[in-house]
């Protein structure tokens, strides 16, 4: 090799080089502030608005009709709400994780990226916890689940692992929020500082409750960022672990297994950064920030993707391990049935798009290849789903007794249903992403000034 | 006019006709006349038993819809004046019964005395009997032979409007609203059928198109078409369900073919699996009797796995159930008993095939054996009201919870449908209104137990041991001491006394005695629910003469 | 209010440094990222809020089950403390993150949408790139101790404003 020809950093910046911290907070704020060319923006938000409606019809029929409007029968009760409240929740997982756990390891590719997770997690929390209500046979009485106090003296159930669900997906969304806004108070107040017009002005200065970078406001700041991230990273974990135990609390052959919640917890982070992927690539191209975002975040959520794999691909090899090693045969006859009978299709798409396909991560011309990149990603959310409806679905086809064995057949408003919530999804991130900074800014300008901000 | 289908015409030949029924059907549309009856218990009359004993029959309550009784309809074609039903039995039985008190005597025993005639010596004739079988002429190969039999619930078609029948799964095919054309495994396989498939059988010089379905056992060359079905006037629910076999009833015993036609007509059915292959074995518990006899309580197993705490409920009475397997004959009278008593919804064809029938009580069918061959083996399934119920533990809201009685009590009321339930029952006996059933019946109030709640859309249901009935006894034994005891409704209707319900803690009582059987077991006992409800193990004793 | 705009945040520092234990009046700094150090109390009253949290929600579920309403659910014990941690350690949690996020508006009284510094232009830029200091003081003879001794460090703008 010639002198002249360069070698490729082992490690790629995360920033690219000759960004300042005013070069940066213009960009950023231009974005925000309006100053941009916002067409991609529109030809996203229109149909996604457009799904978002498809979505409150598809709840409004649902209310005046019932649940017999989706495929939920008998012995399946639960159809694709729960798989979707699953898929949705896992993804918010993958968020915070990023958000919470990699700040905690001091990662400095984090800074650019976490706003994004965390607007993710938001949006994709509410979609997840919309569902546990339309799911309900009588949904207007979804807050008897609150303990309240009551004529009756009456109380839920707290026995009940959907109890434990329902307080930890309340829990998770509060604490999500609070998590996201304290983190966007600091860029609120540049954006309150650098606007131009008197409205935005006015919006933001009430969004940043008075915030200013007063050395005492910042040292407070850090003191309860450090010990959020502490709580959001183990919150997370328990929170998808209970989601695992809504399975694994009951008696299903095929769900009562103790794997199930660091199951989940593993396929949720894994769905998550194969989302965050999906959303910092179109962000980095069309807000202009490639910058910021570089191949190196890329190469990493690659990396995470493919450990992720690694990780949930231990736990189907585990599932197939302990239905043989237990040899029980409802568990035998469930299982056979998922991989070899007349829907064996869906588990072996799992296997391929979850455990197979993101294997190519471990070559490094895959990860430069964004087209490539964004196609593994999409095969692993759907890969997830898919694993979800094996879960969901595939598992209680064949319970204890013969007489039960029965099949899910969706419908129409199965499908509408989904696809509304991934239009509140896409509607809400995209509404948010465009009025708030897209990267943390303040915790841009320590990596720019060459400070860890995890320190 | 629907059971004879020449009869129409010939009816055209005359000029004047009276029809009377209790609702209008296809003769009564047809007849120029139509004369609505009262129902056999909203009338005086009188019947005679087989043997010639004589009863009154009274009325149960006055006519709901108006109508004119049999007696009156008949008196006013025989006597120049209108007379009402008592007057007319009345007169008929005063030869019989002359003084007063002997026309409330028979009414209070239920029989006229001394009607009984005297029963013939006669002696059988065997070779007249075997004169009169005229033996069948041989099939071509490609044919089979045409059997046309009653359907089972709506027998020649006078209970199609019946809802409840409807819907009441048929023993062995559990097929609901339809009446397929049975055909056997063997011919299903020659001829590449599944369940549904649609066939045309030409029979004579003429064709029918119906659906198949196949039940293992039936003799190879056989069809079986059920007549009974494909009423065109009898009431919102029977018209137009099902196929008119009557037509084909005039070739019964002949050959006939049958084709493919290539489509696929949905048939509805509440017994889904893949029928041969789920085994019986450790859930319908059988054995043979030499088995029995060398140890009997070969079949009892286990009747839990290990456990951490015991909490059982503390009440002085204790319900629980014992359920023969010994006796059970998959009639479904026990289901269709539970529907009555519990105002269970009728869902309707659609929703059967959406898995979504509401039956608390259902009896599962297994075969076991070759296909040509199987043994079948009926298990009634319904609440076991575990002491451990897994399914009270995950809801949520609390709306299942256990009384100290040992029921496990579903609160309506409290239930929001997680259905969580449901999915946690290993016995999968808990049923979800997806839809608002019980509304969207169209049903008299009055057909409806006040006794017992007719649930939401979207509220969990179950059996509940008759609750009704036992909170009968509780109040009864509340006033007056009287002893606890309840009769299920599905125990009132078994024609073979399958259950047996009653307090556990008396030692007197039937159910006690039964469970302390060697065959007694629990149904799935590694699930650790502690049902009340056990099996008594299925034991047969096959006759070593007659080929397996 | 004396208001000097630095380009640096050494030069904050240096100017911070200047002004310690003068006793010449409240001082601030007002900077677009994080500052060394941090401050114990709110994570104190995290930690605390999320023990209490924890324990009040486990309590509440055996008040609940066990004095309360207790009944027969699936003839586990009344108080079946296994099921109750899941709950307990989300309620803590949320107590956690509740107490710290309303902590961090009690101690930093948010929202303040009006101060005093906000009549400054040069305070627009400091969530941005400049770095300020502040000095709270109505005493005009203090006030112009500090604009001696800030002149001397060359700030990029120097003001004085009503407090």
């Amino acid at each position: 090799m010639s002198a002249t020809t360069m070698r490729a950093p082992l490690i790629e910046d995360v920033v690219k080089p000759g960004e300042t911290v005013s070069s940066m907070t213009e960009q950023v704020c231009a974005v925000a502030l309006g100053e941009r060319n916002y067409l991609w923006w529109w030809i996203a938000l229109v149909p996604s608005a457009a799904l978002l409606g498809l979505m409150v019809v598809s709840v409004l029929w649902l209310f005046y009709q019932g649940i017999q409007v989706w495929g939920n029968d008998w012995p399946n009760v639960w159809g694709f709400p729960i798989i979707c409240y699953v898929w949705w929740i896992g993804i918010a997982s993958g968020g915070t994780f990023i958000s919470a756990f990699f700040f905690l390891t001091r990662a400095e590719w984090r800074t650019s990226i976490n706003r994004t997770a965390e607007t993710m997690t938001l949006f994709t929390a509410v979609c997840a916890g919309i569902y546990p209500i339309l799911h309900l046979g009588r949904p207007w009485f979804f807050y008897w689940l609150f303990p309240y106090p009551n004529t009756m003296t009456l109380w839920p159930n707290f026995k009940s692992p959907l109890m434990w669900d329902f307080i930890a997906i309340f829990a998770y969304i509060i604490s999500s929020v609070i998590f996201w806004y304290i983190g966007l108070l600091p860029d609120l107040a540049a954006l309150r500082d650098r606007a131009r017009s008197r409205y935005a002005q006015i919006a933001y200065g009430i969004a940043a409750l008075g915030f200013r970078g007063s050395g005492t406001q910042w040292r407070h700041f850090r003191g309860i960022y450090g010990v959020m991230a502490g709580i959001m990273a183990p919150m997370v974990c328990s929170v998808h672990s209970v989601v695992g135990l809504d399975f694994a609390g009951g008696q299903m052959p095929g769900w009562h297994a103790t794997d199930y919640p660091p199951f989940f917890v593993f396929g949720a982070v894994f769905s998550g950064f194969a989302t965050v992927l999906l959303l910092i690539i179109p962000i980095r191209h069309f807000w202009g920030l490639r910058a910021y975002i570089t191949q190196r975040h890329i190469d990493v959520l690659c990396r995470l993707t493919l450990t992720a794999s690694c990780c949930v691909a231990y736990a189907y090899l585990m599932e197939v391990f302990s239905v043989y090693y237990g040899q029980d045969p409802a568990e035998l006859r469930m299982f056979h049935a998922r991989v070899f009978g007349f829907d064996a299709s869906v588990y072996w798409a799992t296997i391929v798009l979850n455990c197979l396909i993101p294997q190519l991560y471990w070559f490094r011309t895959i990860r430069r290849n964004i087209p490539l990149v964004v196609l593994i990603s999409v095969g692993v959310v759907a890969g997830m789903w898919l694993e979800r409806y094996g879960i969901v679905i595939q598992v209680p086809h064949r319970p204890h007794l013969p007489s039960a064995w029965g099949y899910y057949h969706p419908t129409f408003w199965d499908w509408s249903l989904f696809a509304g919530t991934c239009g509140l999804f896409l509607t809400g991130f995209l509404l948010t992403i465009r009025f708030v900074p897209a990267l943390s800014m303040f915790e841009m300008r320590e990596v720019l000034t060459g400070r860890n901000p995890s320190s | 006019m629907f059971t004879a289908p020449g009869f129409s015409d010939a009816l055209k030949k005359v000029s004047f006709s009276v029809a009377s029924n209790v609702s209008l059907d296809e003769t009564a549309s047809a007849a120029t006349f139509f004369v609505p009856l009262t129902h056999g218990f909203e009338t005086w009359g009188d019947t005679l038993a087989f043997e010639g004993t004589a009863t009154i029959m009274q009325p149960q309550s006055l006519p709901l819809f108006g109508g004119t009784s049999p007696p009156e309809l008949l008196a006013l074609f025989t006597t120049p004046t209108t007379q009402n039903a008592l007057d007319a039995v009345q007169q008929t039985w005063k030869a019989q019964l002359g003084a007063p008190d002997a026309w409330r005597d028979a009414l209070a025993q239920g029989v006229v005395p001394n009607t009984a005639r005297t029963p013939a010596a006669v002696a059988l004739r065997p070779e007249a009997v075997s004169a009169s079988l005229k033996p069948l002429p041989a099939l071509a190969p490609q044919e089979l032979r045409l059997v046309t039999q009653p359907d089972p619930h709506l027998w020649d078609g006078r209970f199609a409007n019946n809802p409840w029948l409807q819907e009441l799964p048929r023993p062995l095919t559990k097929v609901v609203w339809d009446n397929p054309l049975m055909v056997s495994p063997a011919t299903a396989k020659r001829m590449d059928l599944v369940n549904g498939a649609q066939i045309e059988m030409t029979v004579g010089s003429g064709a029918a198109r119906m659906p198949v379905w196949i039940v293992p056992g039936q003799a190879d060359d056989v069809v079986v078409a059920l007549f009974g079905y494909g009423r065109r006037v009898v009431g919102d629910v029977g018209s137009g369900t099902g196929f008119d076999v009557y037509p084909l009833r005039a070739s019964d015993g002949a050959a006939i073919t049958l084709e493919k036609t290539g489509r696929q007509l949905p048939l509805a059915t509440t017994d889904h699996h893949d029928v041969l292959e789920a085994p019986a074995d450790d859930i319908v518990r059988h054995g043979t009797l030499a088995n029995f006899q060398k140890k009997p309580d070969f079949l009892k197993g286990d009747e839990h796995g290990p456990m951490l705490y015991r909490n059982p409920p503390t009440q002085a009475v204790a319900w629980g159930m014992s359920v023969d397997l010994n006796a059970c004959i998959g009639c479904n009278a026990c289901v269709v008993a539970c529907m009555a008593e519990n105002n269970v919804p009728v869902v309707g064809k659609t929703a059967v095939m959406h898995e979504r029938e509401m039956h608390w009580l259902r009896i599962d069918r297994y075969y076991e054996g070759p296909a040509e061959a199987p043994e079948a083996f009926f298990q009634p399934m319904l609440c076991m009201h575990c002491e451990e119920a897994p399914c009270e533990v995950v809801c949520p809201f609390g709306a299942t919870v256990h009384d100290q009685e040992g029921l496990n009590v579903m609160v309506y009321n409290r239930c929001a449908g997680t259905r969580f339930c449901s999915n946690n029952c290993p016995y999968k006996v808990r049923r979800f209104n997806y839809g608002a059933y019980s509304k969207d019946e169209h049903r008299a109030p009055e057909s409806r137990n006040p006794d017992v709640t007719a649930r939401a859309r979207g509220v969990m249901e179950k059996c509940t041991f008759c609750l009704q009935r036992i909170a009968k006894t509780r109040i009864e034994h509340d006033r007056d001491g009287t002893r606890e005891q309840a009769v299920t409704a599905c125990q009132a209707a078994c024609p073979t006394q399958v259950f047996t319900f009653g307090d556990l803690n008396d030692h007197e009582s039937e159910v006690v005695r039964r469970k302390a059987s060697p065959l007694d077991y629990v149904l799935l006992p590694e699930q650790n629910t502690r049902p009340r409800l056990t099996y008594e193990a299925l034991i047969r004793n096959p006759n070593p003469d007659i080929p397996a | 209010m004396i208001l000097g705009s630095f380009a640096s945040e050494k030069e904050l520092m240096r100017a911070v440094d200047a002004l310690r234990s003068k006793e010449l009046g409240p001082v601030e700094t007002y900077t677009p990222s994080p500052p060394e150090g941090e401050h114990f109390i709110l994570k104190l009253v995290m930690l605390i809020a999320g023990l209490l949290g924890t324990a009040a929600g486990f309590g509440m579920q055996a008040y609940a089950t066990g004095i309360s309403y207790p009944i027969d659910i699936g003839g586990r014990p009344n108080v079946f403390w296994p099921a109750y941690i899941p709950f307990a350690v989300e309620t803590g949690f949320l107590a956690a993150m509740l107490a710290g996020f309303i902590g961090f508006l009690i101690v930093n009284c948010l929202p303040t949408l009006y101060d005093p510094i906000d009549e400054s232009d040069s305070f627009r830029r400091a969530s941005l790139d400049a770095w300020l200091l502040a000095v709270r003081t109505g005493d005009p003879d203090r006030a112009q101790r500090v604009m001696d001794i800030l002149r001397r460090l060359e700030p990029v703008r120097l003001e004085e404003l009503a407090s």
